[in-house]
């Protein structure tokens, strides 16, 4: 695809994002991504954008997809999740399964949604859950459920020999009061006898370890997303501010943390450009780098607002709860730092 | 140099420690928190129990950090019904001293502080609400932002213009009691904070309010002084409230990590991490014990106040994101994404860290500039 091509792609996300997200932002944190704005998101072919064309995807280019991902983060990092969540979860999985092409296609035109249950290496087994299947039905409880309100669940069993399932109804969830990605919530969900869909028979941690490494970029450009959309709220914002007398940009702690964090958020933007040649380890270091600056960024953009920057209504705090969520989220137990400590030493290291 | 404390300032560590377990549950703590309620029951059984005593301000130091510990957001809201009181103490006449502040003494009434303005908070000479002078009273037209209890408090202590500012744009402030139920004087509660939800906000709007000229506090031109000094003995207690916060979420972090695999307890990165908060809360804890030893003792000193206040509330937004960090799900989902959003706010009310190292700075090459 042509730079071109790729950026029409990417700004038809953005006034989609600017129409259709931007004024639902304050009620998408308040009571979630609502089924109609799925079916919004869907319909304008954003959602199975690395689906195969029979599954109802256009099968783009990773390097736009991930692009048009950190479009929709810069206005809700909960609907680049979902998405994110979609075409790397949902879509390897269903699309390998027999059966799974019916309601992947029903997920890429925005019918329906896929939640999935999050694990944590760091947690003993049943703090994580208790999932079993017991004479062909689901039994049991997962503690931490991605998007518990969506029409299925993906999850891997907790006993033997661990499979990947997926429900083929909605399941009751508590949801607890979370502090990021509120349009996708997490929940704890109780399955009394649910029906579902065998995806992968056996070893699935590993296989779902796979997946959410396949994770690393879109977690990469969602969080860059929210650094460069907090930290362009604090550059504005700077621009019409004063103090003493003086615009904020004016004050060399506030020009000179913000151009910083602006500077190394293009500088990230360049690398998740060519993020398609990437091994492990610069992958690894990218999605590390862009977490963390998305929390600074977001930190300073509420700083930068001042008192207001504390409000909802300034939009910059969402991020700051958002950035911190990803971070907890996806960078379970330092793996991400372990990962590339292997990569670069190329044997076993940084593990004690 | 003894770094313990008096026993009987240990002692009412220990009871208000035992009060706030007690008392502020987590459920009580998340309801207050989703649903933006100024926990006015708590407010009283804390004022009933001894927990904030004036009589001492050592007491009141430690009953902050301690409540702030167990739950931020209860904690700030179940001790600053008294905000801005230190004003009136030290300034005010007998009469106000009579007329107001025996009431909030005696948990009968809630005050406020409004200083900051739509157009600004840091910038307080910038103010703009105006104080005009007719006969024996003063009309005040203008807005507040940002007040803490202004839709609950019964008075406030204001900051407005009642001249216009010579060569120094700080002449010409005066402080005064502004009653809430004056005519023409409304409060819209903010709602929708990213944290410190239990605590009151509003935006205060004053048209044509009337005040006795008897409710002004001090001498007319000297607010910004009056003002200044109250931030200092106040960030003292903000100080508190950083410590306070962030001790709470080493607790909270270190009670999860017992629950967890043992190969993760034993990783240095974790255990570095640990110590690195427990270091930062340490430094904290020295550096506003200091500054509040110097301020008890009248002799106070405003860079080490403002270094505690900066310090303290860093201290507590950087142990806020570690134990998020170090404990993941449990944590964002649980009671520390609270003490997450609550850190925050620290860097920024009565003072942001800006105006902290712009105070210290200035204090420091104040003999070079003169
Ligand atoms: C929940 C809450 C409760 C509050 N309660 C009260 C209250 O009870 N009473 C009251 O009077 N106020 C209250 N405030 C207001 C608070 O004190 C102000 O928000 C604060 O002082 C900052 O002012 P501002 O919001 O106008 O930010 P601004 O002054 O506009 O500052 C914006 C940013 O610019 C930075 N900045 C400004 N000048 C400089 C400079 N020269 N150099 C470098 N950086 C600079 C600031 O540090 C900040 O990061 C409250 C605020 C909140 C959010």
């Amino acid at each position: 695809m042509s730079d071109d091509q790729r950026a029409m792609l990417v700004s038809a996300v953005g006034e989609f994002c600017a129409k259709t997200i931007e004024p639902a932002s304050a009620l998408i944190e308040r009571e979630g991504i609502s089924a109609d704005l799925v079916s919004k998101i869907g319909s304008q072919g954003f959602i199975g954008l690395q689906f195969s064309e029979e599954n109802g995807g256009s099968n783009i280019d990773p390097i736009t997809y991930l692009l048009m991902l950190k479009e929709f983060a810069r206005f809700s990092p909960s609907v680049a999740l979902l998405i994110a969540v979609q075409n790397r979860v949902s879509n390897p999985l269903l699309s390998a399964t027999e059966g799974g092409a019916d309601l992947l296609k029903a997920i890429s035109t925005g019918r329906r949604t896929a939640g999935v249950a999050l694990s944590s290496s760091s947690m003993k087994g049943e703090s994580i859950g208790s999932l079993s299947i017991e004479k062909g039905s689901l039994t049991g409880v997962k503690n931490y459920v991605l998007s518990p309100s969506s029409d299925c669940i993906i999850a891997v069993t907790d006993d033997k020999p661990e499979s990947i399932i997926v429900t083929k109804e909605r399941i009751e969830s508590a949801e607890y009061h979370v502090l990021g990605f509120r349009g996708l919530r997490i929940g704890k969900m109780n399955f009394d006898k649910a029906d579902y869909l065998m995806l992968q028979r056996e070893n699935g941690i590993q296989k779902m370890q796979q997946i959410w490494e396949s994770m690393d970029l879109d977690v990469a450009a969602i969080a860059l997303g929210i650094a460069d959309a907090s930290i362009q709220k604090a550059l504005d914002y700077s621009k019409v501010r004063s103090t003493f007398g003086h615009l904020l940009k004016d004050y060399q702690p506030v020009a000179f943390s913000i151009s910083s964090i602006l500077e190394e958020a293009n500088r990230l933007t360049m690398a998740l450009n060519l993020s398609g040649d990437f091994d492990l380890a610069a992958r690894k270091g990218l999605k590390i780098r862009a977490m963390d600056l998305a929390v600074k960024s977001s930190r300073q953009s509420i700083q930068t607002h001042g008192g207001y920057g504390y409000l909802q209504d300034f939009g910059v705090e969402k991020f700051y709860r958002d950035s911190a969520t990803l971070q907890a989220v996806f960078n379970d137990a330092y793996s991400d730092n372990m990962t590339l400590a292997n990569q670069v030493y190329r044997e076993k290291s940084g593990y004690m | 140099m003894d770094f313990d404390l008096p026993e009987d300032i240990a002692q009412h560590r220990e009871k208000v420690r035992e009060f706030a377990l007690k008392e502020f549950t987590p459920e009580l703590a998340r309801k207050h928190d989703i649903e933006e309620k100024f926990p006015d029951s708590l407010r009283k059984a804390a004022f009933d129990n001894g927990i904030v005593d004036f009589s001492s301000p050592w007491k009141s130091l430690v009953a902050i950090e301690e409540l702030c510990r167990v739950d931020p957001g209860l904690g700030i809201s179940v001790t600053v019904p008294y905000f801005g009181a230190e004003t009136i103490m030290l300034f005010g006449s007998d009469l106000l001293k009579e007329k107001y502040l025996a009431r909030v003494n005696a948990g009968k009434a809630i005050m406020g502080l409004a200083v900051t303005e739509p157009g600004g908070g840091s910038d307080v000479a910038g103010l703009k609400t105006e104080a005009k002078k007719v006969d024996d009273r003063y009309i005040l037209n203008g807005s507040k932002m940002f007040i803490t209890n202004g839709s609950i408090a019964d008075f406030f202590v204001m900051l407005v213009r009642t001249s216009k500012p010579d060569d120094k744009r700080h002449h010409g402030l005066s402080v005064m009691v502004v009653e809430s139920r004056s005519k023409g004087f409304t409060a819209n509660k903010l709602k929708g904070k990213l944290g410190v939800r239990a605590t009151d906000t509003a935006e205060l709007v004053l048209n044509n309010v009337e005040v006795p000229a008897e409710n002004l506090v001090g001498e007319e031109g000297k607010g910004f002084y009056y003002i200044m000094t109250f931030f200092n003995i106040s960030r003292i207690f903000v100080a508190a409230q950083g410590l306070g916060v962030a001790q709470g979420c080493l607790d909270r972090t270190l009670e999860i990590l017992r629950n967890r695999k043992d190969e993760y307890r034993g990783m240095e990165e974790v255990n570095f991490a640990i110590a690195e908060m427990a270091t930062r809360i340490e430094a904290s804890r020295l550096l506003t014990y200091k500054a509040a030893s110097y301020l008890f003792q009248f002799k106070p000193k405003p860079e080490i106040t403002s270094m505690a206040k900066a310090y303290a509330s860093e201290t507590a937004v950087f142990c806020a994101e570690k134990a998020l960090e170090l404990t993941g799900l449990e944590g964002i989902t649980g009671d520390l994404e609270r003490y997450f959003r609550d850190a925050k706010i620290l860097e920024i009310w009565e003072g942001t860290s800006e105006v902290e190292k712009l105070v210290i700075s200035r204090f420091l090459t104040k003999e070079e500039k003169a």
